[in-house]
């Protein structure tokens, strides 16, 4: 059984590997305007229906890599997203194409009602009002939040604020979409079905989260950072089951793959 | 501060609104380019701020048991500049009307002008008049420009509501003791409100100054003919209303309610002495179902009892109708569940 | 914390939480200025305006306590200026009420008309913002051509008012966990503006994620809203019966 998935996830690895890239990064690093160093040559290739966990301690630069990734830093270095780089025509079709869910559902959610919040995105895509109703429906839909469409923000409990934050990324339909920490701050039922989501969903993701348990049950592949470098990638099993590794940069072996040995 | 719909006339406060709306429209025009994507939810959250901040109670020093707290036009013209400030406090005014019913409805349009415009621009004018160079700044000369800014724009806002009030001629309070009673409650309220804006744009400069400096490195010539202009149009705006006004009291307010008790909003546009009028309002008079007062000069007793009798009756006859719809409701409801 | 004296009864499902928005902001408007135009003596009469927003009231199930406190939390300004006005001397009022009949100064009168007007424009303004969520509200003035930016402007301060409101709370009480007595005005004010100081910095911090949030969903600067509401059968029978009201009242009464 342990042989046969770890056999497949080999296997997936390979057959992304062979198709487009999705997100590919080069050299890249970043320094905050008080001139602490936030990203350090940063090399990493993301392929299409990937699911990746960026993994590390606090203050190991995780969400400054998904900005970077988002395309909101300036960088000599490029960024492209599924082949394009982020030049003024192409931001349009990234913004798209990228769904970006960020740390606190609090600043994603800025509306005064559920709905207009989910709209806003397809809105802006300059789609017709049927398609964006239609694909605001579906979105909130799949996350199990269509019968509190017409509730306020506010009124959400924060398993609900979590799933609602990524039904306004999932109406515009992105190929690929990043998340900040979308565990924190939810308890053990809202993280379960916050995997099931997850696991549900064909998109690219490229999570970053210092929470292992959480990243083990949703991700194939994952890339270790720490002070700003990437010091790993490889598989579940490579990475999250090291103890050396693990304790070296913070965290623990998920207890999910401890029972395994 | 706020005014309520019932101390302005019809004139004043539509005017109210054309004169904050055309303000308002100007600043959204000229700043086209300026506010862009970003500037949007900053406003919006500043105006959010101005809630939460006024939820900290300072404790006054000389009352014991009383406290104030910040109104924050001034706070918000001196960090984000006198346009997005004068947005975001303008929509703190329009929500605190529509979500917690301070000021009425029709009040809108003066409370907009008294409360967010004119405190707002007039404020940070002069602030920037006496504040100079912020980097090498004295703590002294800070707290003075903050404190005479806001007593400066604190009372020419309130001295806004009396005017408004006696040119609407509703209440006849008499102009100079209202105004002279706003400016001494004010005078404290400002001086307070310069005192925390004060400690505040200090406690921001020891934290976080760049958010000051990008402020700062404006040019602060173009929001002083911003000011000019707009108390140029506004005196114009109320120099014509007043003039209006004038002409028509004597005869209009005067006399509808000397002469007219029973119609005394009755307006005599075209001419106080046609008799046609006066014959259609005799008639409305006669007709109408209660008058509860009647003019003390014509002795009419058997009339009067008989009026005062269905004023009675009027208000028993109110009573019984909402008693009778909430019973109805009630039941409806009932049976429903 | 939970903030439900805001907005505890906006999200009702009764006939009344249905109807558009548009149609209540402008009964709401003409109510108002049908009573503010009302004459200045008269008192008995306006009693039967508030059956209106009593009606309202009602059938939204409101309860008559909430839209008293509202009332009377915004009540100061007015009553004050209203008692001021009735020690101003001006000429008596015959008035008969039933069997009574007794002389009462003109400007006690306008007093207490003032006062009443204001309840009932109150009620009436509390009628449409309690049976009215913020976003409708916000749809119905969009409608009305108030501009696009202040309406989404309004809407981002709607929706931080509870957070920042939380903020400002957690800073005060921790602060009166650890403070065991007045320091002076002076310490005390310069720790309270450290507060406010602190809620406006990180209120900024918000604004730039939020803006953050806002591009990375393809906002370019131009707002575009979604409106699909449509003004139906009752939305035109509500404003018929507003109007229709409104006019027999003022015709019957004056």
């Amino acid at each position: 059984m342990r042989i046969s998935s770890c056999a497949k996830s080999n296997i997936m690895v390979i057959i992304t590997a062979m198709t487009k890239i999705a997100v590919k990064i080069k050299d890249f690093s970043f320094k905050y305007p008080d001139a602490t160093v936030a990203l350090e040559n940063i090399n990493l290739d993301i392929a299409h229906k990937e699911r990746v966990g960026i993994v590390g301690p606090n203050g190991a630069g995780k969400s400054t890599l998904l900005l970077a990734i988002g395309n909101f830093l300036k960088s000599q270095a490029p960024v492209e997203i599924d082949g394009m780089l982020s030049t003024k025509d192409n931001i349009k079709k990234i913004r798209q194409k990228l769904g970006v869910l960020f740390q606190n559902p609090n600043d994603q959610l800025f509306m005064p009602r559920l709905f207009d919040d989910v709209t806003f995105g397809p809105l802006n895509m300059g789609l017709s009002k049927e398609e964006v109703i239609l694909r605001s429906k579906e979105a909130l839909r799949s996350v199990g939040l269509l019968d509190k469409k017409d509730k306020q923000p506010h009124h959400l409990s924060a398993g609900e604020k979590r799933a609602a934050a990524i039904a306004t990324v999932l109406a515009m339909k992105p190929e690929i979409i990043t998340m900040d920490e979308p565990d924190s701050s939810l308890d053990p039922r809202s993280q379960n079905k916050l995997i099931e989501l997850l696991n549900q969903m064909s998109q690219t993701l490229i999570i970053a989260t210092c929470n292992v348990n959480f990243i083990a049950r949703v991700c194939n592949k994952i890339v270790l950072m720490d002070s700003g470098k990437i010091i790993a990638i490889g598989n579940r099993k490579e990475i999250l089951g090291n103890q050396e590794l693990m304790n070296k940069h913070g965290l623990e072996v998920p207890a999910q793959l401890i029972s395994d040995d | 501060m706020h005014m309520q719909n019932e101390l302005l006339s019809m004139p004043i406060a539509v005017s109210g609104f054309a004169i904050s709306g055309s303000w308002l429209g100007y600043i959204c025009h000229k700043s086209k380019e300026a506010i862009y994507a970003e500037k949007l939810p900053l406003m919006g959250i500043l105006g959010a701020f101005v809630f939460a901040a006024q939820m900290i109670n300072f404790p006054l020093p000389l009352f014991a048991g009383t406290s104030s707290h910040l109104i924050g036009a001034l706070l918000l013209a001196i960090v984000v500049g006198p346009d997005l400030g004068a947005i975001a406090i303008s929509s703190v005014v329009i929500v605190q009307c529509l979500v917690f019913q301070d000021g009425g409805l029709l009040a809108l349009g003066c409370n907009i002008l008294n409360m967010a415009l004119v405190p707002s621009y007039l404020g940070y004018w002069i602030y920037n008049l006496i504040v100079g160079d912020l980097d090498s700044i004295s703590t002294k000369r800070l707290y003075a420009s903050t404190i005479i800014a806001s007593i400066i724009a604190i009372e020419t806002a309130a001295a806004l509501v009396p005017i408004e009030v006696s040119l609407s001629g509703v209440l006849r309070v008499p102009f100079t003791s209202f105004l002279l009673t706003m400016e001494t409650l004010h005078l404290i309220a400002s001086i307070i409100e310069g005192f925390i804006t004060a400690s505040v744009i200090a406690y921001i400069l020891k934290v976080r100054p760049q958010i000051l400096s990008a402020q700062c490195s404006r040019e602060s010539s173009y929001s002083l003919r911003a000011v000019l202009t707009s108390f140029a149009i506004a005196t114009v705006v109320m120099a014509t209303i007043l003039s209006i006004l004038a002409s028509e009291k004597p005869d209009a307010l005067e006399w509808s309610y000397k002469d007219r008790p029973d119609q005394a909003n009755f307006k005599p546009i075209i001419d106080n002495d046609s008799k046609k009028i006066q014959a259609v309002d005799d008639f409305a008079s006669k007709i109408a179902i209660m008058p509860d007062y009647s003019n003390p000069k014509v002795k009419q007793s058997e009339a009067a009892i008989s009026n005062g009798w269905t004023s009675l009756a009027g208000i028993l006859g109110a009573l019984i109708t909402m008693s009778l719809i909430w019973v109805i409701t009630t039941i409806i409801r009932k049976q429903k569940s | 914390m939970h903030h439900n004296y805001i907005d505890r009864y906006s999200d009702g499902d009764t006939i009344i939480h249905s109807i558009d928005a548009r149609v209540k902001i402008l009964s709401t408007l003409l109510f108002t200025v049908v009573v503010v135009g009302l004459p200045r003596y008269s008192i008995v009469p306006l009693i039967w305006f508030m059956i209106g927003p009593f009606t309202i009231f009602t059938l939204a199930k409101i309860p008559f306590k909430f839209v008293l406190r509202r009332i009377l939390i915004a009540s100061p300004f007015i009553i004050t200026l209203a008692v001021c006005y009735s020690f101003i001397d001006s000429d008596t009022r015959q008035v008969n009420f039933g069997p009574w009949q007794m002389q009462i100064k003109g400007s006690i009168l306008i007093c207490a008309n003032i006062i009443i007007k204001f309840i009932l424009t109150m009620s009436a303004l509390t009628a449409l913002t309690a049976t009215t969520p913020f976003s409708s509200l916000l749809y119905g003035l969009e409608k009305m051509y108030v501009p696009r930016l202040l309406i989404l402007q309004l809407a981002v301060l709607y929706r931080y008012i509870f957070l920042l409101i939380d903020v400002s709370g957690r800073y005060l009480r921790s602060y009166s966990a650890r403070s065991l007595r007045y320091l002076g005005f002076r310490r005390e004010a310069t720790i309270r503006s450290a507060m406010i100081g602190s809620i406006l910095i990180s209120s900024l911090d918000i604004s730039e994620r939020v803006n953050l949030a806002m591009i990375a969903r393809g906002f370019d600067g131009k707002i575009r809203t979604l409106s699909q509401e449509k003004i139906r059968g009752k939305d035109l029978l509500f404003a018929t019966i507003v109007c229709v009201y409104l006019v027999v009242l003022k015709a019957i009464l004056w």
